[in-house]
């Protein structure tokens, strides 16, 4: 009886471990191939593709006219850093562009580190399009891949040390981002360029109603101010003409030091606010704690960093969230129309 | 320094933290003296792994948590009792599997997201109305089991072998035994965090028991201990401006150390005057 318990062990062991090396080996083996194709690709292309001048981060230069030639049974292949630079890109390229995604939806993108296999997967991409500002902190760790950053030629003070990253909430300036998309697509995929500019067109008008839409709502509030989660309105309060405080710092936390929550409560309570808002991805506790002290209530003010599934299903993009926000900041500003 | 107290979510965390702490220490000792001081620890762990296939699930995380951390609970108490593992080891075993579970289903959802990281610090400050009146009903619940079964407790942790041949149901008391500390445990992860709560559960009693009293005394004194160490923790993290449960954590070893300490040199005072 033992020595058959010992048999069946020992084949038991002897199995896995040999299933244990194929599985490593094999896995190892698609891992270099991968890396070899990418190589390849990156060398063959360098004539065609705008190639970065040093690396580890080139800039794709939106006014350079390198001529591509590109067959339409191959469509551009373009990776996008999160969220909004998603939309936008596919907003403008739409059925042309193949456009992908790198922080997964419903993922918080600040303190997103891409995996291997990404890394991998980028190094095959025709560009990569990123919001810039110090937002994708990881892209340098990126070589020889062709880099679109949206926040260039942006009117923007750009600090050395922490920079505002949250470009995408000011409509007028997501006007000069797809602008620069626009460039760069021109420039990888000449041949359609009537297509991206009418899409391009398209897109800056649905901005301008937006921006319009805004300062039509926001014409008679008695208040001002408004108690946001993270800082990720500074812009879109610059050029609205309103002040934005917030729970927290420029990157949404979990923690916030106690003496912050406190001062959040007497500034609601100076301020005569009642609102205080939370984001669609964080935890809420935080905001109904300020709620509760000062009776007020707790609505979702989003960044719009990230899209879940279901809003995804409910056809929900940039627009219907930026809608979706000034609807309860209307509310939160006691606005008359 | 004290016009922190008007505010209301500090009288939250302090109320609730010193029901907690309460229920904690008073298991704790128990705990302590089964030699099952990293029971807490294990029993975290564990309730992570649950928290994470909560949050997969996308139901409530805290009682899916709860249910998976009373089956470990349980499933510790089953390979301790069988006598083949040793009780560290089981420990160690469940200590692990909780984390490698709750890695798995992290990995599954997505990754890491602000949810896992806020019952991994914990946050006592952002404790609500309705939180606190549940924890307030547990710790009631907790303090009067033990303080019902008193003295079948003490039988039990002094001496197991005893209290069953004396004809006392010893794998009921231990399964409701184990059952209360993982509900404390699981609320507290709440407070103070996955990664801390075993402080709760352990450092007030071996302080308590540094000074060599008896029993119930010295269940008195870690009972003090902690909530000792909860309220002024509160309230210095406040005036520094830092987390809480660390705070929390740093009062209750402060205490520790000192009484320690203390011992140290009142040892070597009487042997002075001696000579």
């Amino acid at each position: 009886m033992k020595s058959i318990v010992k048999g069946m062990l020992f084949i038991f062991i002897l199995g896995s471990s040999m299933l244990l090396i194929l599985l490593l080996s094999s896995s190892l083996a698609l891992k270099v191939t991968a890396i070899n194709e990418s190589l390849n690709t990156n060398g063959s292309e360098s004539a065609n593709i705008v190639k970065p001048s040093s690396p580890p981060a080139g800039y794709i230069d939106s006014g350079n006219n390198n001529e591509v030639t590109r067959s339409n049974a191959n469509p551009l292949k373009v990776f996008t850093s999160f969220y909004p630079v998603y939309d936008f890109v596919k907003k403008i390229g739409k059925d042309k562009v193949d456009v992908s995604i790198i922080v997964p939806n419903g993922m918080e993108p600040h303190d997103f580190e891409p995996t291997a296999k990404q890394i991998i997967d980028l190094q095959k991409a025709d560009a990569i399009f990123v919001n810039g500002m110090g937002f994708e902190s990881w892209i340098n760790k990126l070589n020889n891949v062709t880099i679109v950053d949206l926040s260039r030629d942006l009117p923007l003070e750009k600090n050395t040390q922490i920079s505002n990253p949250h470009i995408w909430l000011d409509p007028i300036l997501v006007k000069l981002q797809a602008k620069n998309i626009l460039n760069s697509l021109n420039n990888l995929d000449p041949q359609n360029k009537l297509y991206y500019n009418n899409n391009y067109v398209q897109f800056t008008n649905q901005l301008d109603k937006l921006n319009v839409d805004i300062i039509s709502s926001l014409a008679n509030c008695k208040l001002h101010d408004f108690l946001s989660f993270h800082d990720a309105f500074g812009y879109f309060a610059n050029r609205y003409g309103l002040v934005q405080h917030s729970i927290q710092g420029l990157s949404p936390e979990t923690e916030a030091p106690p003496q912050k929550i406190r001062e959040s409560i007497d500034l609601s309570k100076q301020l005569g606010l009642d609102v205080v808002f939370t984001e669609d991805n964080t935890d809420p506790r935080l905001s109904d704690t300020v709620a509760q002290e000062i009776n007020g209530q707790v609505l979702t003010l989003s960044p719009i960093e990230t899209i879940s599934d279901e809003e995804k299903q409910m056809n929900k993009d940039y627009f219907s969230k930026m809608y979706d926000n000034l609807n309860n900041l209307k509310i939160a500003l006691k606005c008359t129309n | 320094m004290l016009e922190i107290l008007q505010y209301e979510f500090i009288q939250r965390a302090l109320i609730s933290g010193i029901a907690i702490s309460l229920s904690c220490s008073l298991l704790g000792l128990f705990l302590v003296l089964k030699r099952f001081s990293l029971f807490g620890d294990a029993i975290s762990h564990v309730a992570f792994g649950g928290i994470a296939l909560g949050l997969f699930l996308k139901s409530n995380p805290i009682w899916v948590s709860f249910i998976v951390s009373v089956l470990g609970g349980l499933a510790m108490v089953k390979l301790n009792s069988s006598k083949r593992v040793y009780s560290d080891s089981s420990v160690a075993v469940l200590l692990s599997f909780g984390l490698a579970v709750g890695l798995v289903f992290i990995g599954l959802s997505g990754g890491f997201s602000i949810d896992i990281t806020s019952y991994l610090f914990g946050s006592i400050l952002l404790v609500s109305y309705e939180e606190t009146l549940i924890i307030i009903f547990l710790s009631i619940v907790i303090i009067s089991f033990v303080i019902v079964f008193y003295k079948r407790l003490v039988y039990l942790v002094f001496n197991e072998e005893q209290a069953k041949i004396s004809g006392l149901n010893v794998t009921l008391l231990n399964y409701l035994f184990i059952i209360l500390a993982t509900v404390s445990i699981v609320i507290s992860i709440r407070l103070i965090g996955i990664l801390m709560v075993s402080s709760l559960l352990i450092i007030p009693n071996v302080a308590a028991l540094l000074l060599g009293y008896g029993f119930k005394k010295t269940l008195l004194l870690s009972a003090c201990f902690s909530v000792l160490s909860v309220a002024i923790g509160t309230i210095l993290s406040y005036e520094i401006n830092v987390t809480p449960s660390g705070m929390i954590v740093l009062v209750s070893t402060g205490i520790f150390f000192s009484l320690s300490a203390s011992k140290y040199v009142a040892s070597k005072l009487p042997q002075n005057k001696n000579q």
